[in-house]
């Protein structure tokens, strides 16, 4: 992945059912609230991905939906009460196999992209 | 009720929660949000806006999350209960797998009960309860005359009946009908049958409101005097006799050798108004009462109550028609009301009390059977108290508790429920053959959604009675002071010794009323097996003959034929005598006849007396019947159209007239009080004609001198040493006419027989369940004390070691299970006092409180008590004070 140099340039859209990868890699750190799921990936992304907070709800109850998180009522780091998500098992195997797709998706585009200097190489 | 709230665990409504919980979900983000921002120098206004910027669109995400959120606790919600349910069953399953006997009691008994409910249930459902087949059932009632105060129920007069139809204002239909006798359905293209039917107006048709599967009913054009003669027939016939043709309708039916033109066929399960009915011929009726008879009673009415109008309005209604008619005809109409009442309700009169008495004695085994079951769960309870106080002692809820105890109780009450049914199918059918064949609507009994319904809410019943309640009792416990009882000592407390106590004691107290009962009808069965009938029962035959009216139209054709043939029955080898009669016992038509005495004043207030039974008899028939001839003389073969008339009369009659007087040489009439004059010339004995009952008030007409060519038919009475057989009687009959029906044979003996089968039938049900009832009392009594006794031996123990024999200790056990018995005993017998007046209507030849019955039972019941008690008093009396003390 390209690192944006210039903050000032507009975040990238983010594409359909990356979201979701997003957050289960997100969760295989352990179980956090959805708030700290958004800081957590803004954070590694530096502001790149525009996630927005409505979409990344939606995300974590479509994913709870289909088994992929178990959700908790607990008590956050300043004592109120917040819906902890945590990675099933499923949701774990959802994420070996998603981060797979992602990876040869992304790596097929990197080539097609990349492949004019890697042709001129090769002349 | 907090308690409640645990058992049944009554959650926030799921709409609420998930729509609360999303918001809660949003704002904690928004909040953590504006909180960091603000911690970076943000001053808060501006830092709540950028959160929410960040956010995206709140209310559309919200709205968005919602119904998913509802969605997913829903599942959730109904993925636990399943949860929690299937681990309690799985535990359910193995506790009671790991107590087989336990279990195969529990089952057993629930099984027997809800079976036996059940079945009972389907019949009363059919005879009580299920609605008639017909529209609007409710709101058809049956119509009759009364004639009080002595027959509030009889049939109606042609005068009267067009009078109620044209000048009432409470049915929107008012119908005819009335029963054909002994017709005789012949054809080129088979036998002779013998068939039912009745004639019916139009209107009446409408009441029932059925169409017809084929064709038509009846116009209103052919109720006019004169119209064609129309048939509608039933599906049976219309299978059986014509071969279910299509073409049927236009086809005749020759009836008495009348042709009545087929222009209907009624559906498979069309009855009315019982399921003997062959053929419905229309009948015809003038327009206006005048010139129309008002003292032969034939008739039925039924009659569709009008919109509003209940029964009371509509019988008001009638009587006051009937009361000015009483104004303009007091010969004939003083003191001739009317009876009113739902068909449905006057079909079922004469068995609704033995359908209430049986489902109430099977609702009281069903109570024995779950008092005997909530004992030993009880017991089963109580042993698990410290695992139940353990469970309590580290968290687990009463409510969850209860939960399990109920999940067991429901098991056992599932299979035992299903296994009931199955059961219940099997009773039904059971009950069904033996139940009397005249009860109304029987045929109709079947397994039906009602009875279906009826066996689950049986079955939740059982289990709530036998499940709940020990449940409740024993899982309110104190863990600690359980846990410290310590091992042995867990009797479970004085409060569950009463609990049970209390259970047996009602349990012996139903058992004792269901006993007496049995007791009383047992008795009067001996009772009525032991009547002394008046003459002699046993090898007498009854052939009954119809003879086609229009084929033997005077009594000098039916004379030509009933004398020859009589002679040539009585020649049959083996027959002593051979009489004929108008009315043979029990089934006769019960012909009366209004009479006067002349030279005596009337009994009653009108011109003729009330009516008596009339039967017209051949010269042999008193000897056939060996009914004896107390004064005077009997019918005599000189006795015929040549002579002077004369009449015989039995000593009930004699009684009534001249008592202590002879009757010879008085006269009697059968028209008014001018005669024309019949000299009594013999008295007989009086018989118990119609049944076991009180011997009616009877006179006797010679055959030879019946004054009418009407009332063709003839009973013989047969007496043999060896009965003949139907073929050989009818036999005897086709040398005469091949057109002949022999209507009906049966041995007077069976007769009686069926006239004693409703009190049969309420007896053998009776028995077998105070039977049941007494057996599970039995067991029920053997382990509360059987488990007692498990339960002190610690206290025997010391007891014996402190100097108490063997027989005090036995003595004491006895003791406290005659003292149980005799509790239930005492409030059971006061029960049977006031509930026995229920069977008066079953009881024959005793009282309702029959003293040896009421003295006996409670020997049978004390005697059992003891032999049950008798086991568990042996086994403590065996008590090792030693081997106990040291264990303890």
């Amino acid at each position: 992945m390209t690192k944006a140099g210039n903050t000032q340039e507009d975040p990238l859209k983010l594409m359909r059912g990356t979201l979701d990868v997003l957050v289960l890699k997100t969760l295989s750190w352990g179980p956090m609230h959805g708030y700290a799921v958004s800081r957590w990936i803004r954070r590694r992304t530096d502001g790149t991905l525009d996630v927005e907070d409505a979409a990344l709800y939606q995300a974590l109850h479509r994913l709870e939906q289909r088994d992929l998180l178990a959700s908790e009522w607990g008590r956050s780091e300043n004592n109120r009460r917040a819906k902890f998500y945590s990675l099933t098992d499923r949701g774990r195997a959802q994420l070996l196999a998603q981060s797979k797709v992602v990876r040869r998706y992304v790596g097929a585009v990197t080539r097609v992209l990349d492949a004019r200097s890697a042709g001129a190489a090769a002349l | 009720m907090r308690l409640w709230g645990r058992v049944l665990r009554v959650p926030r409504p799921i709409g609420r929660q998930a729509s609360e919980d999303v918001d809660r979900e949003i704002d904690f983000h928004l909040d953590a949000r504006t909180e960091a921002l603000v911690a970076s120098g943000m001053d808060p206004e501006r830092a709540r806006k950028e959160a929410e910027r960040e956010f995206g669109d709140v209310r559309a995400a919200r709205s968005a999350l919602v119904p998913k959120a509802r969605r997913r606790e829903r599942q959730r919600r109904f993925g636990r209960g399943l949860n929690e349910l299937s681990g309690d069953v799985r535990q359910a399953v193995r506790s009671l797998r790991s107590a087989p006997a336990f279990t195969t009691v529990a089952v057993a008994t629930l099984a027997l009960a809800i079976g036996a409910t059940t079945g009972i249930f389907s019949v009363a459902n059919a005879v009580l309860f299920r609605p008639l087949p017909y529209f609007e059932p409710d709101r058809i009632v049956q119509v009759m005359e009364a004639d009080l105060p002595l027959y509030p129920r009889n049939h109606i007069s042609s005068a009267t009946y067009i009078d109620w139809r044209n000048d009432n204002e409470s049915f929107s239909e008012f119908g005819a009908y009335s029963f054909e006798l002994g017709q005789v359905l012949t054809g080129t293209d088979a036998l002779p049958q013998q068939i039912q039917t009745i004639s019916l107006t139009p209107a009446a048709f409408r009441i029932l409101g059925v169409p017809p599967l084929l064709g038509r009913q009846f116009l209103e054009e052919e109720r006019q005097p004169g119209s064609p003669l129309v048939a509608v027939i039933n599906w049976g016939l219309w299978q059986n006799r014509f071969g279910g043709d299509p073409d049927i309708l236009g086809r005749f039916l020759t009836i008495d050798k009348q042709d009545w033109e087929i222009v209907g066929v009624m559906g498979p399960r069309f009855a009315f108004p019982n399921d003997g009915i062959d053929v419905w011929l229309s009948m015809r009726m003038a327009d206006s009462s005048e010139g129309q008879n008002r003292t032969a009673h034939q008739w039925q009415a039924l009659g569709r109550l009008g919109p509003g109008v209940s029964v009371e309005r509509a019988k008001a209604d009638l009587d006051a028609i009937s009361g000015r008619l009483e104004q303009s005809f007091p010969e004939a109409m003083t003191d001739w009301r009317s009876h009113v009442e739902v068909f449905r309700a006057d079909l079922t009169r004469s068995v609704r009390p033995l359908m209430w008495v049986l489902l109430t004695v099977v609702a009281a085994v069903l109570l024995v059977a779950c008092a005997n079951l909530a004992n030993l769960m009880l017991a089963r309870f109580t042993a698990k108290r410290r695992e139940f106080a353990l469970r309590s002692a580290i968290g687990a809820g009463r409510g969850r508790l209860i939960r399990k105890a109920l999940v067991e109780s429901s098991m056992l009450s599932l299979v035992g429920g299903g296994l009931g049914l199955v059961l219940a199918a099997g009773l039904m059918r059971l009950f069904v053959s033996m139940a009397p064949r005249d009860i109304p609507l029987l045929a109709t009994t079947r397994l039906d959604t009602a009875v279906l319904v009826f066996a689950a809410l049986v079955t939740v019943t059982c289990t709530v009675l036998f499940g709940l309640i020990p449940a409740l009792r024993t899982t309110r416990v104190d863990p600690a002071s359980v846990l410290q009882e310590g091992r042995r000592g867990s009797s479970g407390g004085r409060s569950h010794t009463r609990l049970r106590s209390a259970i047996l004691v009602s349990q012996i107290a139903l058992s004792s009323v269901l006993l007496i009962g049995a007791g009383l009808l047992t008795r009067s069965m001996i009772a009525l097996q032991s009547v002394d009938y008046g003459f002699d029962i046993d090898n007498l035959s009854a052939a009954t003959l119809g003879l086609p009216g229009p084929a033997y139209p005077t009594l000098v054709e039916q004379q030509a034929l009933l004398e020859p043939l009589r002679e040539r029955l009585a020649a049959i080898s083996g027959v002593t005598a051979v009489g004929g009669t108008s009315e043979p016992p029990v089934i006769g038509y019960q012909m009366s006849f209004g009479y006067s005495v002349a030279g005596q004043p009337r009994l009653g207030p009108e011109s003729m007396e009330d009516a008596i039974q009339l039967r017209v008899v051949t010269p042999d028939y008193f000897e056939a019947m060996r009914q004896p001839v107390v004064l005077g003389r009997s019918i005599e073969r000189t006795d015929d159209t040549e002579s002077a008339r004369v009449a015989v009369i039995n000593e009930a009659l004699a009684a009534l007239h001249w008592p202590g007087r002879s009757p010879i040489g008085e006269r009697i009439s059968t028209a008014s009080q001018e005669g024309p004059w019949l000299e009594i010339v013999g008295v007989v004995a009086d018989t118990r004609h119609l049944g076991p009952t009180e011997a009616e008030p009877v006179f006797f007409i010679p055959y030879a001198q019946k004054p009418w060519n009407w009332m063709g038919w003839q009973t013989f009475m047969i007496r043999a040493d060896s009965p003949p057989s139907r073929e050989a009687v009818e036999s005897v009959l086709w040398e005469f006419d091949r057109s002949l029906v022999l209507e009906r044979f049966t041995r007077v003996e069976d007769l009686y027989a069926d006239s004693r089968a409703t009190r049969r039938f309420a007896m053998q049900l009776m028995v077998t369940f105070a039977g049941l009832a007494l057996l599970l009392g039995a067991i029920g009594l053997y382990g509360v004390l059987a488990y007692s006794v498990g339960q002190r031996r610690q206290e025997i123990g010391v007891r014996m070691a402190l100097g108490a024999d063997r027989g005090e200790i036995i003595g004491l056990v006895m003791r406290n299970g005659l003292v149980l018995a005799a509790g239930g005993l005492v409030i059971g017998v006061v029960a049977a006092l006031l509930a026995t007046r229920f069977l008066e209507s079953l009881l024959f030849g005793v009282e309702t409180r029959d003293a040896l019955t009421f003295v006996t039972i409670p020997f049978v019941l004390l005697a059992v008590a003891a032999l049950s008690s008798w086991i568990p008093a042996r086994r403590a009396g065996g008590t090792e004070p030693a081997t106990v003390l040291r264990q303890g």
